[in-house]
């Protein structure tokens, strides 16, 4: 059974990117493929994101499938940087960086085996949730000036209530206090 | 080699090393404070609430967010409030008129409540019963200070019956010195005639 397009327009853009790859690969259900297709031909955002995700898709099927070095990224890194330093012009030093670091890691990325990806990006993901934790949660500007003068109200209150309660309390204990305190006029009492 | 592949190229490389560098963001930098559900100062009032047929004519229930935002509010005119907030966690209210009829059963009920506070590490710090009034005052000690306190107060007749669970580094003179300040009378208008709860 094919997914409704979420009604919340939050929720639309996490829908259309989660269908994406799928989509290209020609794995969507018609109804959500037509969806994308209407996606796609109106929104020069998504039309460009699904012109990215192809070519990188082309790329990654025409690599060879090597297996990742343990430290690739700084091996590459180095190599290109060797690489920069004995090109002659600026031009050539920048595009020579640029396809050595983008060759190296599309390398390493095709030998990832395709069920790899996807926790990939979750784990992504995951360090995108833990960094807004770490920033700190928006929710504080979309609390309304009404709300928060209501809650210093409420707060007041209870401040005030537990105070006035403390103070009968001890007032209680006093008297019970000085009752305790004073002689009995009966010829019973100790 | 033109611009437009330069950047396309370079989107490439800077997309894949960040969604790298993210995914080994450690999870330990993030420092999240336990639920407040499992805070020890923190009293679950929904017990409370199925005593009663009726809502409640008080309920307040102000949470971490919105009680910092409150201290910042305050903290021009009020930082003695401010500073008390900022220590805190969560307001919880609940108030029901009880009449001389459900009386007693509140009351034994609010007993045996009291009972499963003291197993949870709660001590009854002030504790009035007379005839028409109930009146229960209990903190949670916790790492050598206050976590919570807990306020209940039963009245069969002229006054409403009141649970109130404060949460968060708790110092009981503070609460009484500061709520002193404020005039109960007029906040009590306020409060009561919101939502049409009176």
């Amino acid at each position: 059974m094919p997914d409704r397009v979420p009604s919340d327009p939050s929720a639309v853009d996490a829908w259309i990117d989660e269908r994406l790859e799928a989509y290209l690969d020609g794995d969507l259900p018609p109804e959500e493929a037509a969806v994308l297709d209407r996606v796609l031909a109106t929104s020069p955002t998504w039309h460009e994101q699904a012109d990215l995700a192809r070519s990188i898709r082309s790329v990654l099927r025409e690599a060879p499938a090597l297996r990742c070095p343990p430290a690739v990224t700084e091996t590459v890194l180095r190599t290109a940087w060797n690489d920069v330093q004995a090109a002659s012009s600026f031009d050539q030093r920048l595009g020579q960086a640029i396809d050595r670091v983008s060759e190296g890691l599309r390398t390493a990325w095709a030998g990832w085996t395709r069920w790899m990806r996807p926790v990939a990006v979750t784990a992504a993901l995951v360090g995108a949730v833990a960094l807004a934790g770490v920033l700190g949660a928006p929710e504080h500007a979309s609390v309304p000036e009404t709300q928060v003068a209501q809650a210093r109200e409420e707060v007041a209150w209870t401040l005030a209530y537990v105070s006035q309660m403390g103070r009968r309390t001890a007032e209680v204990v006093r008297r019970s206090d000085l009752d305790a305190s004073l002689p009995t006029d009966s010829p019973n009492e100790p | 080699m033109s611009t437009a592949m330069i950047l396309q190229r370079m989107r490439w490389a800077t997309c894949t090393a960040v969604l790298l560098g993210m995914a080994l963001l450690p999870a330990g930098n993030v420092q999240a404070q336990p639920a407040l559900e499992v805070d020890p100062g923190y009293v679950d009032l929904r017990e409370v609430e199925g005593w009663f047929a009726q809502a409640p004519i008080i309920e307040v229930n102000i949470r971490e967010a919105l009680l910092q935002l409150v201290a910042g509010a305050s903290r021009a005119d009020d930082p003695e409030l401010a500073d008390l907030l900022e220590r805190l966690r969560a307001m919880q209210v609940r108030a029901y008129t009880i009449g001389p009829a459900r009386y007693q059963v509140i009351t034994r009920r609010a007993e045996r409540f009291a009972d499963r506070l003291a197993d949870d590490g709660w001590d009854a710090i002030l504790r009035v019963r007379e005839p028409d009034e109930h009146i229960a005052v209990f903190v949670r000690p916790d790492d050598g200070g206050i976590a919570g306190l807990m306020v209940m107060v039963l009245a069969a007749t002229g006054e409403d019956s009141v649970f109130i669970n404060i949460v968060g580094d708790i110092d009981p003179e503070e609460i009484g010195r500061i709520g002193r300040k404020f005039n109960i009378d007029a906040l009590n208008e306020r409060v009561l005639s919101r939502d049409g709860r009176r």
